[in-house]
């Protein structure tokens, strides 16, 4: 058994719900099952999110990478349907997405109704390095005052985030992962505010 | 013949379905997430709400504590307790501090709750508008419209009325300064509590098929007018017949000879914790004074 669908993805789903509620925390998920073969193309942790989140309920699509091949397994194993970016709940973008990509997918993620604000897109977005080095600090609740954070090349799409999210109850939810299994949440309710250097 | 349940009773399906909302309530502080309640081996009412939201996060690492108004020993906990217990094979506890889940109806423990804890309450009514609106497409609209004139003007009338506020529980809430949110029907005393908890707070009501939450270290303010301040449930002068304590929420409890009122700690575990603190008083023990 390579992932124990019952109680891998229960740590897994408790790892994000931890993550979700308290933003800028980072949690590991590398220990929880065994990596796939066939999956050189995504990491192990978003694969893992995919088996927790995914089923014949919710639609995604995936932005970079090998798409057609990764689309195929994400179906193959949990029933979920590829969609257009617009239609999507579930939006993956991998390591080697383009960044006019990335810019691309927050203007057209769905971000939900004032009615709503549920049915919105939820980003699941790999990364080269998450850490909490005090590059960037956010804001927001679940951070008691702030909290540090340091995320590879988020200069991409912090600006088209916060876009996205102006209109709070709208917006996009993020799940970030990089190659070690780290895994970061970012509500819609979190805000950045770049780190003064002094 | 004894028969295998699923761990956690239900299938992965329902279990994902109930997750995903969960995460949205997270991100949504305070917004009511509608969810496909299932039918239970409980009845609506019973707590199905706490119930679903349990057994979908719930591992076998945790370690559940469920009361009911302050109580851990009453049918409707020890129930529930037994049919998670019974699924899942988790311990079950009284101990407030030793738990990793915590269900409850309409009471939030004494014992400060910390950043590994889960708090699940059971609600009735999620909707704070419904006395106002019996419409559910009205009062969506009015939580989208962030027009919350009902509840003030509920409030305002009770004033005018009896001269101040007379939710004796369940007083509604402002989450993140945007949505008004019940808080289920906890006591006016534990709506304090819910402010910048450390705690990650997860409600369901199962009847109402909605999920919402209260992400740790979130601005929680009780709606009150600036000439008319929130005011809690005063035990002033007032302590536990049990266990002397005077800073908790009580329960009036009438002698039924004298006619006299007595008072005594709603929490149950709490009041023991703290007789068996006071039973176990550590003595000086005069010989070994040096």
């Amino acid at each position: 058994m390579v992932i124990d669908v019952v109680h891998n993805t229960q740590e897994v789903f408790r790892t994000i719900l931890h993550c979700m509620s308290r933003p800028g925390t980072i949690k590991n998920i590398d220990g929880i099952g065994s990596r796939m073969e066939q999956l050189e193309k995504c990491h192990h942790a978003t694969f893992l999110s995919v088996m927790t989140l995914l089923d014949a309920e919710v639609s995604f699509h995936i932005i970079g990478g090998n798409a057609a091949v990764l689309e195929e397994l994400f179906t193959a194993y949990t029933l979920s349907t590829a969609t257009d970016l617009g239609q999507a709940d579930y939006i993956f973008i991998l390591q080697d997405a383009q960044p006019q990509m990335i810019h691309e997918v927050f203007r057209r993620a769905k971000k939900g109704t004032l009615m709503n604000p549920q049915q919105s897109a939820t980003i699941i977005m790999e990364t080269k390095k998450l850490s909490n080095d005090p590059l960037l600090t956010i804001r927001g609740p679940g951070i008691e005052t702030m909290e540090n954070v340091h995320i590879a090349e988020s200069e991409l799409w912090r600006f088209e985030r916060a876009e996205a999210n102006q209109e709070y109850p709208l917006g996009v939810d993020m799940i970030l992962i990089d190659c070690q299994s780290n895994m970061m949440c970012l509500p819609r309710t979190t805000k950045f505010q770049d780190c003064e250097v002094s | 013949m004894q028969l295998q349940t699923h761990f956690a009773l239900f299938d992965e399906g329902s279990k994902k379905e109930i997750r995903r909302a969960i995460l949205k309530a997270v991100a949504i502080p305070g917004y009511q997430v509608p969810f496909a309640s299932r039918e239970m081996p409980i009845a609506r009412g019973w707590g199905t709400g706490g119930l679903q939201i349990t057994l979908s996060i719930i591992g076998k690492q945790d370690v559940l504590k469920v009361i009911d108004q302050g109580s851990d020993e009453s049918v409707n906990a020890v129930n529930i307790k037994k049919l998670v217990n019974k699924t899942t094979g988790v311990e079950t506890t009284i101990e407030t501090s030793e738990a990793t889940i915590i269900q409850s109806r309409h009471r939030i423990p004494e014992v400060p709750l910390t950043e590994k804890q889960i708090m699940v309450l059971q609600v009735p009514i999620p909707e704070p508008l419904r006395w106002v609106e019996p419409s559910e497409f009205k009062t969506k609209k009015l939580h989208a419209e962030n027009d919350y004139s009902g509840a003030w003007l509920l409030l305002f009338e009770q004033i005018m009325k009896y001269g101040k506020t007379v939710t004796n529980a369940d007083h509604p809430v402002f989450v993140h300064d945007r949505y008004v949110m019940a808080p289920s029907p906890i006591p006016r005393f534990d709506n304090t509590k819910m402010h910048q908890s450390e705690a990650l707070i997860l409600l369901g009501a199962g009847r109402e098929k909605k999920i919402y939450a209260v992400p740790p270290y979130t601005n929680v303010n009780s709606l009150a007018f600036e000439d008319h301040p929130f005011e809690v449930e005063s035990f002033d002068g007032k302590h536990c017949h049990l266990c002397h304590a005077a800073t908790v929420f009580m329960d009036e409890l009438i002698n039924q000879e004298t006619g006299e009122s007595y008072y005594q700690c709603n929490d149950t575990s709490y009041c023991l914790a703290k007789l068996n603190e006071q039973e176990h008083m550590p003595e000086v023990v005069i010989e070994h004074a040096r």
